[in-house]
């Protein structure tokens, strides 16, 4: 049946998008072209009850809910799977925001309070001292 | 003008208890800490007599934490909000290669299971061998006070680790832990949460840097107990670890 190997392939295909990290301007197209099929679909639904029913028994559904159905479950999956990795690279952001304003933080305090690092660092820290010193 | 500043410098960190030239001065130890307002002041009282260079990463604690190891005599480090031990370590790693000419790093957490006399004789085998990188093992010996379950817990953590990392191992998941300069500079931490420990073997590995283990005593207190991470934790460091493997890929 062909419904099998479509929802077959869509899992697949999803498993695909869901471990390679970075979503390409491919998949970027892919997505917005199924959001406007979708749509479009829909509208045609609406206006004519009798499409979804075609398209079932033309892959091997028996009935147009089950279709529907079917392709619930597949755009839950892609939207699922487009959020998590959204979210994962959010964290990434906020990971290297976190990280370079602490160390900033830092650096600001040791500046305002005329002294660097309790290291033995080399010319750098000295360096901003001296130049707010001379702003001052 | 250059000298004066070099006074200033040095009346800054050498303050308190601690001697003008010191043998670790150029030892940095980090300590991530996440809402450890209980026991940091003792934990970093007890690093700064020996190790000048203390520096408290705090991941977004909600408690007192971050002053505390600041009059405790420790350099600080604040997240904004909380982002997990692995995150911390490295951001205390980026600090010392950007801020400072430290050539050892020192892991060591910060709930006090750990005892510096430990820190020490590794920072001090590191000289000796010349090596990148020391790990603090616990050992085959059972630690007192540890739980039965944590014992089994580590145990399958340690043959996974030893299998996907191809080292020998004797312990894993160890927060003491020694490091060279360039160790730390290509140990580029990309898990934040507690899998990071995992990944620095990995990384051990993959850059074929030279590695010993060290003895060293664990401390299980009722706090540190209570602080730990839960042994069920280890199943999401594995769900983590598997993902970024089939990421990287």
């Amino acid at each position: 049946m062909i419904i099998k190997l479509l929802l077959i392939a869509s899992a697949l295909v999803a498993l695909a998008w869901l471990v390679r990290s970075q979503p390409s301007s491919r998949r970027l197209v892919i997505t917005r072209g199924t959001a406007l099929a979708v749509t479009v679909a829909w509208i045609a639904a609406v206006i004519n009850p009798d499409i979804p029913q075609y398209l079932a028994e033309a892959v091997g559904v028996t009935r147009g809910t089950d279709l529907l159905l079917y392709a619930l479950v597949v755009t839950f999956t892609f939207t699922a799977v487009g959020w998590s990795q959204r979210v994962r690279h959010l964290d990434e952001r906020i990971s290297e925001l976190t990280r370079s304003l602490a160390i900033a933080n830092r650096r600001l305090d040791d500046i305002e309070s005329g002294a660097d690092v309790g290291g033995s660092r080399s010319t750098a820290p000295r360096a901003d001292v001296a130049q707010v010193r001379a702003r001052g | 003008m250059v000298s004066q500043i070099d006074t200033r410098v040095a009346d800054r960190s050498y303050s308190g208890t601690v001697p003008p030239r010191h043998a670790h001065d150029d030892v940095w130890v980090i300590v991530p800490m996440y809402n450890e307002a209980t026991c940091i002041q003792q934990v970093v009282s007890g690093l700064v007599h020996e190790f000048p260079n203390v520096l408290c990463v705090d991941d977004g604690s909600q408690d007192d934490s971050l002053n505390l190891a600041a009059t405790a005599g420790a350099n600080v480090l604040r997240h904004a909000v909380n982002l997990g031990q692995g995150a911390a370590l490295r951001t205390g790693f980026e600090y010392v290669l950007e801020r400072t000419d430290a050539t050892a790093v020192v892991t060591f957490d910060a709930d006090g299971q750990h005892q510096v006399a430990d820190a020490v004789a590794m920072v001090a085998a590191l000289r000796e061998k010349g090596c990148d990188v020391v790990l603090g093992t616990r050992g085959s010996a059972r630690p007192e006070g540890q739980p039965e379950a944590r014992r089994w817990v580590l145990r399958a953590a340690l043959a996974f680790s030893r299998a996907s990392s191809g080292l020998d191992l004797s312990d894993t998941h160890n927060g003491l832990r020694v490091l060279s300069r360039e160790a730390v500079s290509l140990l580029r931490l990309r898990q934040r949460g507690m899998a990071y420990a995992s990944e620095l073997e990995n990384l051990v590995a993959r850059h074929r840097l030279s590695w010993i283990e060290h003895p060293v005593n664990i401390t299980y207190s009722e706090y540190s107990r209570r602080k730990g991470q839960s042994n069920l934790n280890a199943l999401n460091i594995l769900f983590d670890l598997a993902f970024a493997r089939v990421e990287s890929r």
